[in-house]
């Protein structure tokens, strides 16, 4: 399908109402960056998610977007709580997928000869790769206990500090989550995986802050220049991805009993305020507690193994929490669509929450700076900390991009890294890495990615996000 | 695009896709092509090759329709291949229906001494999914996996 679009600024496209949209689609990006997006489907996937009952204003599409399943990845749609409906599509299969960042207080030029340990300590101390399983086994009670609370569980249980909560989208545990909604297959698939990283593109990154472009938002959140940092990658593990998989088979027939027409079926959904809209989002709630204690564990098992590597204490490595943010999930929020400020259902798929200052829902310590909003590149290049603008709370549903946005499938990847050392090439650039499959590695090499400068650019000209800071890989671990 | 053919006239293509992988599917029966859709799954998590058939399960697996079937049918193997550990070597259907199959499928527990998982597959979707039968004798299918 040719998708007709229309200039709108230099940072803004967008594809016409048309046919059975009920809105229109508006897509973030730069006229250089276009040709890339509508090579795949992604485009028409974000006309398609225009078709769903009750959503509100624009199907969006934000720079790093690519080709999903039903939603594209890197979608944002924001649906009326009366008139609209839930899909487990607009969240994906990682529920609660995220990033947390972490700042040390060490500069590069201390621990710059002992990388290497650092990053060999991390690669033992979190289970990572295909099927990992974690270092504990839960019971079915105690696992009860982590989709009821999140990080709040895992701070109770000795895996860091109170401190920590405090910088986590939704202080790190998500209200309404309903254990009992959520299969014992889902349950079963969760127990071994708290506290794995997984495979993929999920990662544990050592890097350093290499320049900072808003010295104000940056002192708010304790970052120098010359700072090593730390970066987590993951999500829900295999909880997630059936509940998501129990969701959609669920959706498939309520779709049909509610008369909601599909363009795609894994755009499958149910109103919001019906028994299988209501039963999704209390079992998607407790999925998002998981990915969030699952952080906080590994967040821990890091502290531990960089004291022990570098033989420094807690007081001198200082690893504190800048911020976590959820790029796979659908919350309830309150946004104000012509001039009246209403509760809508936001999905975010492959998108960032990215609120502006003053937002209530921000930690006090950021209020005046905005929400940080953080943005992973590939393991190659460089990785980006952005704040949340009041642009975003009235363009995009306070949104903004999540990362760089594949451009070559995972084939293609491993085919252009045959015949190359893809360790030594980074080694080369001063980055280590370290992973459980040199397939991962392939699959992961930087050119597979988007640039993530083009894409943040694009997102901070938009107005949706202001560049605080740019970080740069140090030392990575794969799946 | 990897096509792999065997004797009897099943395929399964690996496709490409930006994020993911999908399976395009040929086959004579419909049997044929739920068995070429359970070998392209096990192809893309690990060499079967290096699967030695140990033991053996006796699958059952019910849909509302072909392409329900055939998600539920490759759900099932790679939830034995993720909660289990076991991998499959070979699957021989026993019976199918519109909405029904029947199966044994045979394996071993995963090894990581001997065997290269190379592939978590989160779930399998019904994006631009298909079951269908062109000719008497041939059955035409797509399916994608969400890694």
């Amino acid at each position: 399908m040719s998708t007709p679009i229309d200039r709108i600024t230099d940072y803004l496209f967008e594809i016409p109402q048309t046919g059975k949209m009920r809105v229109p689609a508006r897509i973030y990006a730069t006229a250089n960056m276009l040709p890339d997006i509508l090579k795949d489907r992604a485009a028409e996937q974000a006309a398609q998610v225009a078709w769903l009952p009750g959503i509100v204003g624009y199907s969006y599409a934000m720079p790093d977007v690519h080709w999903g399943y039903g939603f594209p990845i890197g979608g944002v749609a924001a649906f009326d709580m009366d008139k609209g409906i839930i899909s487990p599509g607009g969240v994906g299969y990682d529920i609660n997928c995220g990033v947390r960042l972490l700042r040390t207080g060490l500069q590069r030029s201390e621990i710059e000869s002992r990388l290497r340990p650092a990053v060999e300590a991390l690669f033992r101390a979190i289970p990572s790769g295909v099927g990992s399983t974690g270092k504990l086994k839960l019971n079915e009670k105690e696992e009860k206990r982590v989709l009821e609370n999140g990080a709040l569980w895992a701070v109770r249980n000795g895996y860091g500090g109170e401190e920590d909560l405090d910088k986590i989208e939704e202080n790190g545990r998500m209200a309404g989550a309903d254990p009992d909604q959520i299969s014992a297959r889902a349950r079963e698939r969760g127990r071994s995986q708290l506290g794995t990283l997984g495979s993929g593109n999920h990662f544990i990154e050592l890097g350093v802050v290499d320049e900072i472009y808003d010295p104000r938002a940056a002192a708010a959140m304790g970052l120098r220049l010359d700072q090593i940092t730390l970066f987590i990658h993951t999500g829900s593990r295999g909880l997630g991805h059936q509940v998501c998989d129990d969701a959609i088979k669920e959706m498939l027939h309520a779709a049909q009993k509610y008369g909601i027409e599909l363009p795609d079926r894994q755009l499958c959904c149910a109103p919001i305020s019906s028994p299988e809209g209501q039963r999704y989002l209390a079992a998607m709630s407790a999925a998002v507690n998981f990915a969030f204690a699952n952080r906080q564990m590994i967040t821990h098992w890091a502290r531990e193994a960089l004291m022990q590597a570098w033989s420094i204490s807690p007081r001198d490595l200082d690893l504190q929490v800048v911020y976590e943010v959820a790029h796979n999930i659908a919350k309830v929020e309150r946004h104000t669509v012509a001039g009246v400020e209403r509760p809508l259902c936001v999905h975010r798929k492959g998108a960032t929450r990215a609120f502006g200052p003053h937002h209530p829902e921000i930690p006090a310590a950021y209020r005046e700076i905005g929400q940080p909003v953080l943005i992973p590149g590939d393991m190659g290049r460089c990785s980006y900390l952005l704040t949340g603008t009041t642009r975003a709370m009235s363009d995009s549903f306070g949104s903004a991009c999540h990362g760089a946005g594949r451009v070559m499938s995972r084939t293609q990847a491993v085919k252009s890294a045959r015949g190359r050392s893809v360790v030594r090439e980074l080694a080369e650039r001063g980055i280590l890495v370290r992973a459980e499959s040199s397939e991962t590695i392939a699959e992961e090499i930087p050119e597979a990615y988007k640039n993530v400068t083009q894409v943040v650019d694009a997102v901070a000209g938009a107005g949706l996000a202001c560049k605080v800071a740019k970080l740069k890989p140090l030392g990575v671990i794969k799946g | 695009m990897q096509n792999i053919k065997d004797l009897s006239g099943m395929t399964y293509k690996i496709i490409d896709h930006t994020a993911d992988v999908g399976l395009e599917l040929e086959a004579a029966t419909l049997s044929g092509l739920f068995t070429a859709a359970a070998d392209g799954l096990m192809h893309i998590i690990c060499p079967r090759c290096l699967i030695q058939p140990v033991q053996s399960h006796a699958l059952q697996v019910c849909g509302e329709n072909l392409e329900e079937l055939l998600v539920n049918w490759l759900s099932e193997l790679n939830y034995l291949c993720q909660v289990q550990h076991f991998l499959t070597a070979r699957v021989q259907i026993r019976e199918i229906q519109e909405r029904f199959l029947q199966a044994e499928v045979t394996g071993e527990r995963s090894d990581p001494l001997r065997h290269a998982v190379r592939s978590e597959i989160k779930a399998v979707t019904y994006h631009r999914i298909e079951v269908h039968q062109e000719a008497a004798d041939k059955w035409r299918g797509r399916i994608y996996f969400d890694i």
